[in-house]
């Protein structure tokens, strides 16, 4: 086993999930309330059918050897056209969703700084994996966007550290009746 | 969201019909071993061609259906899965009651190799049938956003203001084997 106790950062190392790697998100769990089992429920049960279609989706293993969370990313479908309908489509990236086991929320407390390029809290890493990956993704991509439940308090401040900013009125969901705000952060050229 | 054409028979559904017919169709089974090899090639070609028209037809359906273009229907679905099935018993009394006996003669029936790999795969597919679903993701559903919100995010994209983050070369990803090999569950 390699330790943060002996000094070293408790780098999170990323893997490209499939199915073969599905035994080690099983019983994967965010917390209980409704926008903690969604990334929980997608990550076991959903994610394979994004991945067959082209959706990028990664576990993160911390220096103990435990898979702590995962992202993932894929290109919009939601058509940005602007100023006019006709306008050409603007590429922009998504983020689908994005999970944190609950025993690792916040943690590990010791590496928490406030500058997200430094901040060694497993949330802020899987940022920066997600944001240096965005950057490399071919097609000239404008921005990452994301859907987030209003409530979720702690992954909007995670999405503010990180430059994401809300935008237009909420996105409701047709069957669940949940309204979900978007926020985007442009990608540096 | 918009729904099937629910009412007619689609063109992929004829076309697996059309394959049976050809196949049902009479044939001089009299005929010269040469014109029979050509007939049974024309007919393994339909049969190559109706599968590759179901399966890039059922892709773009479960794509649809799950980017939330067009509503799930059962019975678009059933079509499909009659579909497959007019397929795989046709393409194997093919191989059974005429290739087998061709193959004696000639030493190659074009496009048989191609027919005989892919018929387990049509066999797996209908065996191993999942419906599609709806991505539970919102943002991988396909819609246009609305004015305000594609303005605003226009803005985003012209902003000046640095940004708190700056990218780096993504960290170094672990193969699935090394992951495998270290984790704990």
């Amino acid at each position: 086993m390699r330790g943060s106790s002996a000094g070293m950062a408790d780098v999170l190392f990323p893997v490209p999930f499939d199915a073969d790697l599905l035994p080690f998100v099983a019983g994967f769990d965010c917390g209980p309330d409704p926008w903690e089992q969604e990334p929980s429920h997608w990550i076991q049960e959903h994610a394979l059918e994004a991945i067959a279609l082209g959706t990028k989706v990664w576990l993160y293993m911390n220096q103990q050897d435990l898979v702590v969370g995962f992202s993932s990313l894929d290109v919009s479908k939601s058509l940005l056209r602007y100023p006019t309908p006709k306008s050409p489509r603007v590429p922009v990236l998504v983020i689908p969703e994005l999970g944190l086991k609950k025993e690792f929320k916040g943690e590990p407390k010791a590496e928490r700084t406030s500058d997200p390029n430094t901040d060694g809290r497993y949330s802020s890493q899987i940022m920066r994996h997600l944001l240096d990956n965005a950057h490399q993704w071919q097609g000239n991509m404008q921005a990452v966007s994301l859907y987030v439940d209003p409530r979720n308090g702690a992954a909007i401040r995670l999405y503010q550290r990180f430059g994401f900013a809300s935008y237009g009125t909420p996105y409701k969901e047709p069957h669940t009746g949940i309204s979900y705000d978007r926020y985007a952060v442009r990608l540096a050229r | 969201m918009s729904s099937t054409n629910e009412g007619h028979a689609p063109p992929w559904m004829t076309f697996a019909e059309a394959y049976e017919e050809q196949w049902k169709s009479d044939h001089d089974l009299a005929m010269k071993w040469w014109d029979r090899k050509e007939w049974v090639e024309n007919l393994v070609a339909t049969g190559l061609d109706v599968y590759g028209v179901l399966k890039t037809r059922e892709a773009q359906w479960r794509e649809q259906v799950f980017r939330g273009s067009v509503a799930f229907s059962e019975k678009q679905e059933q079509q499909f899965r009659r579909a497959h099935d007019l397929w795989v018993r046709t393409t194997r009394a093919i191989l059974e009651q005429l290739v087998d006996g061709l193959e004696q003669q000639f030493d190659e029936v074009t496009g048989v190799e191609k027919l005989r790999q892919e018929l387990p795969i049509v066999e797996a597919t209908l065996r191993d049938w999942k419906s599609p679903r709806l991505s539970m993701a919102v943002g991988l559903r396909e819609h246009q956003l609305p004015e305000d919100a594609a303005a605003a995010l226009d803005r985003i994209i012209h902003c000046a203001t640095p940004l708190p983050y700056a990218p780096k070369q993504p960290v170094q990803e672990l193969s699935a084997e090394e992951f495998k090999r270290r984790a704990r569950q």
